[in-house]
């Protein structure tokens, strides 16, 4: 395997790849760091164009474009608490309340750093282990997904702040919001209320835009005609060996958590991010910094969020199946270069093969330089007076919304999603469990009721199969020590955690 | 002072009515131009070519093809769009509302244009759209396991026969392409078998290798490789002739299974837009289709062309309609 | 004379207008309209099932393959939720409630809704004026809205921003913006 890495990397060492590999890293973080426009789009409408180009620039540059856009997204969530893709709403949360506290570089430089280096774990181990890792994932059936949507949806309690009643409320409204539209399984319409636009449900996207980006410019516009003296948040110093080090457990816990959602098919990087947020919350010996700057949090939430990137492409180069919708177009742009994704790729093109292995390598490394680049100029960001700022936002978030899906109705619900995140953040009310419940609603009800058409109605299902049997064990102790948790928490007299039924 | 004001007055009163004439002669012109000006110099600028699957699917991967080659045919370039949601539905349903002029075309498939329309309660008829072009179509390939316990028809029917309800096979939406096939083998042999919906092609292929089920009938450009490597089986074809790159899997009339169902897909616009833009965009395909960088896309992704043009897709479609009214009648 | 900002108030959302003293939500109230939109979303949801899911009711709580099975569950975890805030509201005492309160402050709100109000306007405008011409009068309201004030610097991101917007999306990356009955 060594030789063909080797040659590998003689077929990839030429100008014109390393040039598109590294335009597609650049184009990738720009779209990326554009709020209101996607991973997704950019590489879906990107795609076509390069299938008349040869597959030594073609597939180069695509792969580079995914990989800059699920990094680039980190930088406006930690600079103006928009996250530029949906991957990096975990992000935010911590990024953008130690930018607030005016350490904007460390919080970019640690977000960069963790990304780095998870895209590298992550990507030996697609080189190494792809084969393998893909039979195992592929041995998931609807039962195991069952249990690990049920294990992500735990997370929601990381999540909901002090007030866990307010975060189940969240919840249950985007379990409610995810069941409107056309019942994949049965074919009926539910709580489309006539309107043909609503048979497909809510998008997702335009709705995530207007609830994390148009809810951030209304906030900001509460604070009205400011002095045109610039708020100075350049803080002292970025990230040090010291603390990079200090992080690298964090981090490679995430990066694991990432590999193995990326490498099922169904699970991206918009919840594996949560995923691995919400775990390294919950092993942490100090879960109350999280949300107030952390930099685990931040570590965790891009770690795991870039992991999902090389994984992702392991079940759609040994099987032919996409994880997601950036995959299925990578997979489309693969047939349409003569690259049959599936059992027999690695027999027919080898050489091809780890030539892309060693570009994602390459990118990797240029990422960092890249990276740099970018939190160099852009973390001035802040320094744009929020009148230019937020108004040009606000219309990156229109064309992004509606390129989606062409819709117009995609903008009706980018505004609703806007009116409800500015009303949720006024009266407390946590947004990441409406977008994790949000996210696996679909999810968990359709795995839900194929595991039960598959075992006919029985439970048993759940525990007699090896993997669903371990998965079940961990979602169990997990919930129990939940409880556990809450139940011997030091009784705060902070009268809003009174009348909780924990 | 008086005077002057005075033929201030009408010298303003005269310019703002000759602009206001020329305002309203313009409008009548140009809006006579427009309605002339749509059929001659149709297309006068980007065409829209709705895809209503998410992307990538088979469906968009034509669509992006056909798309990036039209420019050269079509005299504007084609913009592909999706609009995915309710299987389909919804960017059935937009392109039927669309203005009928030729500058939205829907690219269809018998699931979303013949068959559920009839079956479903769909915001649009059968008869809302008017086909302009075929542009290939493929059978399904009845596949299962390696290592299940039939390797024939005979076998799995009779297993099927044996073990009623105990079949489990991967299906992808109801009244889809894949559900129907089995419905239709289904009711042919009189056997029970259990489909789970699994929303689309490639999620029924991960769950059928990896064991969770025992059958699936999809597309060659889809089974081909997995055949090749030796996970999957192939049983018949749903055709009348074998498919040229599987000249080994027989027929499945000639075994005895009347199941015929080619998926097709195609060029559709709203019913009203004028019979010679329907011919225009007709022969723009005819002409892509013989465009060598679209034929060696088509190649690569493992498909291949069969050109119907307005009229003979038009009567296609038709039988086609009613066979699918037979079809919905014998599922109930 | 500019006022100096509070940066600890700033960055935490909250207005600069020091003087304010209106009380318009405290915990407790906003405790009580939650419960209150709660039980009208779990107790809709119930009520509209058989409307909206052609033929279902209720009892659908007991076959997990019925389409009605999670809307069912949604709605009565809903109804618990609203549930557990009444609780919390009823055994909240008077005096405590003053302890732990959020004050809106009602001024930073009023801004808020007006930016808003503008962006539903922009977006009813997209589709009159095309998505260039209403992007620009857009940026030219939400500037000065934002206190903004410098001519310039408006002028140009209102010409500058929708015609790279107009580029990047339609030249460069092929997708159509919306385009009004005008422009």
């Amino acid at each position: 395997m060594l030789e063909h890495l080797i040659a590998g990397f003689a077929i990839m060492f030429t100008a014109v790849t390393i040039v598109s590999a590294a335009a597609g890293l650049l184009a990738g973080i720009l779209v990326g760091a554009l709020p209101g426009l996607t991973a997704t789009m950019a590489v879906a409408v990107l795609a076509p164009f390069t299938f008349f180009i040869d597959v030594s620039i073609g597939i180069p540059f695509l792969l580079g474009v995914y990989k800059g856009a699920i990094y680039g997204g980190s930088i406006p969530a930690i600079t103006i608490n928009t996250p530029g893709t949906a991957a990096s709403a975990a992000t935010a949360i911590d990024g953008n309340a130690l930018a607030r506290r005016g350490r904007v570089r460390l919080a970019l430089e640690t977000s960069l750093f963790t990304s780095v280096l998870a895209d590298l774990v992550s990507t030996i181990v697609l080189i190494l282990v792809a084969a393998p890792l893909a039979s195992i994932a592929i041995r998931f059936g609807p039962p195991e997904f069952v249990l690990l949507y049920l294990f992500a949806l735990t997370m929601i309690a990381g999540v909901s702040g002090v007030d866990f009643v307010k975060g189940l409320f969240s919840a249950v409204a985007g379990l409610l919001l995810a069941i409107i539209g056309l019942d994949p399984m049965s074919g009926y319409q539910r709580f489309t209320f006539g309107i043909t636009e609503l048979m497909g449900g809510i998008s997702l996207i335009p709705l995530l835009i207007g609830m994390f980006a148009l809810s951030e410019v209304m906030i900001q516009a509460e604070a009205g005609r400011r002095p045109r003296e610039l708020v100075d948040v350049l803080g002292a110093g970025g990230l040090t060996w010291r603390k990079a080090r200090a992080l690298i457990p964090v981090a490679l816990r995430s990066t694991s958590i990432g590999t193995a959602l990326g490498a099922l098919p169904g699970l991206g990087a918009e919840i594996a991010c949560w995923i691995a947020y919400g775990v390294t919350k919950r092993r942490s010996k100090r879960p109350q910094r999280f949300g107030k700057g952390s930099l685990a949090g931040i570590a965790a939430a891009e770690a795991g969020n870039n992991a999902v990137v090389p994984a992702a492409l392991i079940p759609m180069m040994v099987f032919g199946i996409p994880g997601d919708t950036i995959t299925a177009v990578l997979l489309g742009a693969f047939m349409a270069h003569d690259l049959m994704p599936g059992p027999l790729l690695f027999d027919r093109s080898p050489e091809l093969i780890y030539s892309f292995f060693a570009v994602l390598l390459l990118t990797n490394v240029l990422l960092i330089g890249f990276g740099f680049f970018a939190i160099r100029h852009l973390r001035h960001i802040t320094r744009i007076p929020a009148g230019l700022l937020y108004p040009a936002v606000t219309v990156l978030c229109f064309a992004g919304a509606f390129s989606v899906n062409n819709s117009s109705f995609d903008l009706v619900i980018m505004l609703a999603g806007g009116i409800l995140g500015y009303g949720m953040r006024k009266v407390g009310l946590p947004i990441p469990p409406l977008v994790i419940a949000l996210l696996l609603a679909p999810g968990l009800e359709n795995t839900l009721r194929q595991s039960l058409m598959l075992s006919a109605g029985s439970f048993d299902i759940f525990y007699t199969r090896p993997i669903a049997l371990a998965l079940l064990t961990m979602l169990v102790v997990s919930v129990s020590m939940l409880v556990w948790r809450q139940w011997n928490l030091p009784k705060s007299s902070h009268s809003l955690s009174e009348g909780t039924t924990q | 002072m008086n005077t002057s004001k005075k033929s201030e007055f009408k010298l303003r009163s005269s310019v703002i009515s000759a602009v206001l004439g020329g305002i309203l002669c313009a409008g009548i012109g140009a809006s006579g131009n427009a309605i002339a000006e749509s059929v001659e110099d149709f297309p006068s600028k980007p065409i829209r070519f709705v895809t209503p699957y998410p992307p990538g699917g088979s469906h968009s991967l034509h669509a992006g093809i056909i798309t990036t080659v039209a420019e050269a045919h079509f005299e504007q370039p084609m913009i592909s769009v999706i609009r995915s949601g309710g299987g389909g539905v919804v960017g059935a349903a937009g392109v039927a509302e669309a203005d009928p002029d030729g500058y939205t075309i829907l690219f269809g498939d018998p699931t979303i244009n013949s068959l559920r329309p009839q079956v479903e309660n769909l915001p649009y008829e059968v008869s809302d759209f008017v086909p302009v072009a075929r542009i290939n179509y493929s059978p399904a390939v009845f596949v299962v396991r390696a290592d299940a316990p039939f390797s024939t028809m005979e076998e799995m029917v009779q297993f099927a026969k044996d073990k009623p309800g105990e079949l489990i096979y991967s299906s992808d939406n109801v009244n889809g392409w894949t559900y129907t096939v089995f419905e239709l083998l289904k009711v042919k042999t009189g056997t029970e078998m259990r489909g789970v919906e699994f929303g689309g092609g490639g999620p029924a292929i991960t769950q059928l290798l990896g064991g969770n089920t025992m059958a699936y009938a999809g597309a060659p450009s889809v089974v081909a490789d997995h055949i090749e490597s030796g996970a999957l089986k192939a049983l018949c074809v749903t055709d009348t002739v074998a498919w040229e790159t599987m000249p080994d899997v027989k027929p499945c009339p000639d075994l005895g299974y009347d199941v015929v169902f080619l998926f097709w897909r195609g060029a559709m616009v709203p019913a009203g837009t004028p019979q010679p833009i329907i011919d225009k965009l007709s022969a723009g395909f005819a002409g892509l289709v013989e465009d060598k960088g679209f034929l060696r896309l088509i190649g690569s992704i493992n498909s291949k062309v069969a050109f119907a043009d307005h009229e003979t897709f038009f009567t296609l479609l038709a039988k086609e309609v009613d066979d699918m009214a037979a079809i919905a009648e014998s599922m109930k | 004379m500019p006022r100096l900002i509070d940066r600890k108030r700033y960055w935490q959302g909250l207005s600069e207008v020091p003087d304010f003293d209106g009380k318009l939500l405290t915990q407790r109230r906003v405790d009580m309209i939650l419960a209150f939109i709660a039980a009208i979303l779990g107790g809709g949801v119930l009520l509209l099932l058989p409307v909206q899911i052609s033929g279902e009711s209720v009892r659908a709580i007991g076959s997990i393959r019925s389409p009605a099975f999670f809307p069912v569950l949604g709605a009565l975890l809903m109804c618990l939720v609203a549930f557990l805030l009444v609780i919390r509201v009823i055994r909240a005492a008077p005096a405590r409630a003053d302890v732990v309160e959020e004050k809106t402050d009602l001024p930073g709100v009023k801004r808020a809704g007006l930016m808003g109000a503008m962006i539903l306007v922009y977006g009813g405008l997209v589709f009159v004026l095309g998505m260039v011409l209403a992007s620009a009068l857009f940026i030219v309201g939400a500037s000065l809205a934002f206190g903004y004030r410098n001519p310039w610097g408006i002028g140009l991101l209102a010409v500058l921003t929708p015609v790279l917007v107009y580029l990047m999306f339609e030249k460069l990356l092929n997708v159509l913006l919306p385009t009004g009955w005008v422009f």
